[in-house]
């Protein structure tokens, strides 16, 4: 024992007491390489350590993965990888590379001129002593050491998980590393969930609702058009998913349907049947079907026309195939060419095969669905046999939102003015979103609105899509989160990336996701972007929401029992 | 066990020594080998390895050699002849009790020091890291690509871990030479043939 132990002591396995946090930090921290150069604009170059075992560690690393620069100064720069390079000291070494059947040269060329490149792009720094971090704003120094994230790095940047935040999956190869969204700023603005066909858009966004839903941050109205989100799902192998109204146990979505034959054979149990009554179309909900059903302006022009004139039974008597004195007037008195209405009444035979059209409807469900929102019931309407017929989806999703929007304005007036209380949020759920936001239509109809709107009147979009590209730029730029499944094709992936400052380096990491159950999300929701492997659709997730199974059930009951036996209750 | 001696020194620099030695036996002095030599009055010594061995011929030689068929008993008395054998040495360290320097000495040995052969804790201690090999590229009267793989031979053979030793040390002269492959791969086809 030396004096100095006095100052300095040790425990029982002669390690400096005081130390072991440091030591074992450093320990659990795996070293990929240092800084050799780089930019804030363009990203930061990192050279790859040899590791011991051959190109494990080149091999190891994957665009999308999350790394931490340890800079000089004690600062951590959360980063994530965007591109691999490989790379030599001496461009001879490409023409001569050496025998595979010599390692002893391979080993030496491998550790030494030839090497191993990472680019990657600093997101978020946290200052020595901070517990926030924040956006990036300098650049870690000349070799400063880079490791893979931890936990707790992890941690730092998303938060845990509560009432706030729910767990959406892990970070690449950080299996049971939890990445948080951030539901309230989720609602907060229009979000979009893109991706290839068959990537997981229809999981990912059921994932999202439940958790919206369940936390009770927004009421959702969900255009259900392949019956994905209200009722269970079954893939070709027979397995089976729970829908959102069997897994919401407190917070259950109202589901309507169109097709209630095909909802009562699915055993669904629905809420009421949607039906629209021919007096309640206005020009305004069939203007955005004019280039599905190939309506002139001319023609979507006489449209208002024909409304003022025939009032509101017009989509009626324009279907009336005994024609009216009415029609015959407007040819008569030479204010509309009888091709042109000739040509809008063939069109519209397209609506006699849109059963949910009636002469007569007995409730009022717009006032129903619009009551269940406020009051802070989600409402799923399935499609049913209907979903293949895109006319028939934005005829219905068009329809309802501006209704509902329009009396979401007037709440929200009602309360500015009155002081009263706000309208519960409301979030619109579209699949197909390119039909609706084209940029052709996007700026004339309520999806484009709401977009732009932002949260002005409490309702916000969440658009599912697999055409990004397709929707219109001034609405991309304004959806606040994005949650990107697989994009191969170079013009949705850009659109995906519009607004976005130094989206450029994440480009790679967009178009390497694998095709199921991975997912690039960036934006307002989340503190840096993020791939991640979304989280098991699964048992595990309908408990996280609120669902009990039948043991949980009884367990239920029979506490409830056992208290009420006791007198507590 | 005391110090295979091996020859006197002729004259000397900081850089590098020459000794002279008889006519030499099949196993020493030989290129690459690692010596030394007393300096500071012998307070320390200076380590090298053998760059170069020249053996002067003189007129007896060239009337022997004008004869084409040399009778063996002349061959034989001709090698039996105080003739000195010049041998060269690059100084690439230095040791001071037993600690063992990289790099050049303080002073030059003095003209007919002893010179020794290095045992192999020396060889050992002086090659533990690789700085030697500079002090080997910046000669420039020596045949740099040839001297490196016999040195490296020799101070492998000191080390426990012989082929692990060669591969270290090609991986510093990959460092060391990145910028001209060419020599690279030759030292280190050459290194990989010694394991």
């Amino acid at each position: 024992m030396s004096d100095l132990d006095d100052f300095l002591p040790r425990d029982e396995d002669n390690r400096p007491i005081g130390l072991e946090n440091d030591t074992a930090s450093e320990e659990a921290r795996v070293r990929l390489g240092v800084v050799v150069g780089g930019s804030l604009s363009k990203g930061i170059t990192v050279k790859l350590d040899s590791s011991s075992a051959v190109g494990q560690t080149i091999e190891d690393m994957a665009v999308g993965r999350y790394v931490v620069a340890q800079g000089l100064t004690k600062r951590k720069f959360f980063s994530i990888v965007t591109d691999i390079i490989l790379d030599n000291t001496n461009p001879a070494i490409e023409q001569t590379p050496p025998d595979p059947s010599s390692p002893f040269l391979a080993d030496i060329y491998r550790a030494t001129v030839a090497y191993g490149r990472a680019n990657i792009s600093p997101m978020l720094m946290l200052e020595e002593d901070a517990k926030e971090p924040r956006p990036n704003k300098t650049i870690p120094a000349h070799f400063s050491p880079v490791f893979k994230a931890t936990e707790e790095d992890v941690n730092q940047v998303f938060g845990e998980e509560d009432d706030d935040h729910f767990y959406i999956g892990s970070p690449l190869d950080m299996d049971g590393v939890k990445v948080n969204l951030d539901l309230d700023r989720f609602v907060e603005r229009s979000s979009g969930v893109f991706g290839k066909s068959g990537t997981g858009k229809s999981f990912i966004t059921r994932t999202l609702l439940a958790a919206v839903i369940a936390k009770q941050k927004a009421s959702c109205l969900i255009f259900d058009m392949h019956s994905d989100y209200g009722w269970e799902i079954t893939n070709e192998r027979g397995k089976t998913w729970k829908g959102l109204t069997q897994i919401l146990a407190s917070n259950r979505p109202s589901l309507y349907t169109l097709d209630a034959e095909t909802s009562r054979a699915r055993n669904n149990t629905i809420s009421g049947e949607f039906q629209i009554q021919y007096s309640d179309i206005e020009p305004a909900d069939v203007e955005m079907l004019s280039s599905m059903l190939n309506l002139s302006d001319v023609q979507t022009g006489a449209l208002y026309y024909l409304r003022r004139k025939l009032g509101k039974d017009w989509v009626a008597k324009l279907l009336d195939e005994k024609g009216s004195d009415e029609i015959d007037t407007i040819i008569d008195e030479g204010m509309l060419v009888k091709g042109t209405l000739s040509a809008i009444q063939r069109k519209f035979e397209l609506f006699r095969r849109m059963d949910f059209l009636v002469e007569k409807s007995s409730n009022n469900v717009v006032t129903e669905i619009f009551d269940k929102l406020t009051n802070g019931t989600s409402v799923v309407l399935e499609f049913g046999k209907h979903g293949d017929n895109l006319p028939a989806y934005m005829l219905v999703a068009n329809y309802l939102t501006r209704r509902v929007h329009q009396r979401y304005v007037e709440a929200k007036n009602k309360a500015t003015t009155q002081k009263g209380a706000q309208p519960k949020p409301l979030m619109i759920v579209i699949e197909e979103a390119h039909k609706f936001l084209d940029p052709e239509i996007a700026k004339h109809t309520i999806f484009g609105t709401i977009a732009r709107e932002l949260r002005k009147y409490n309702v916000t979009l969440l658009v599912v899509d697999q055409r990004p590209s397709g929707i219109d730029d001034e609405v991309m730029s304004q959806i606040g989160t994005r949650v990107t499944a697989l994009l191969d094709n170079e013009a949705d992936i850009r659109a995906v990336f519009s607004g976005v400052s130094g989206a450029s380096s994440l480009r790679e990491v967009l178009a390497r996701l694998d095709t199921q159950q991975q997912a690039l999300i960036l934006g307002h929701a989340v503190p840096m972007p993020v791939v991640i492997k979304t989280r098991d659709y699964d048992e595990t997730l309908y408990r996280a929401v609120g669902y009990l199974n039948e043991d949980d059930q009884q367990t239920a009951y029979e506490s409830a029992k056992s208290d009420f036996d006791e007198g507590y209750l | 066990m005391s110090p295979i001696q091996i020859g006197q020194l002729l004259h000397s620099s900081i850089q590098s020594f020459t000794f002279g030695c008889a006519i030499p036996k099949p196993e020493m002095p030989h290129f690459g080998a690692f010596v030394k030599v007393p300096i500071q009055n012998g307070t320390a010594h200076a380590i090298g390895t053998i760059y170069n061995i020249v053996l002067e011929d003189d007129d007896l030689v060239r009337q022997i050699v004008g004869n084409q068929d040399t009778p063996i008993e002349i061959i034989q008395d001709q090698r039996q002849r105080q003739m000195p054998i010049e041998v060269s040495v690059l100084t690439l360290g230095y040791m001071q009790g037993t600690k063992v320097r990289t790099g050049l000495p303080p002073q030059p040995p003095l003209t007919l020091s002893h010179i020794a052969l290095c045992e192999h804790t020396e060889i050992a201690a002086l090659t533990s890291d690789f700085n030697f090999l500079r002090l080997i590229f910046q000669a420039s009267d020596a045949p740099t690509d040839e001297l490196t793989v016999r040195v490296l031979e020799q101070a492998a053979q000191a080390h426990p871990n012989r082929a692990q030793y060669l591969r270290t040390a090609g991986q510093y002269l990959a460092q060391l030479m990145g910028n001209d492959f060419q020599r690279l791969d030759t030292i280190l086809r050459r290194l990989e043939s010694l394991l």
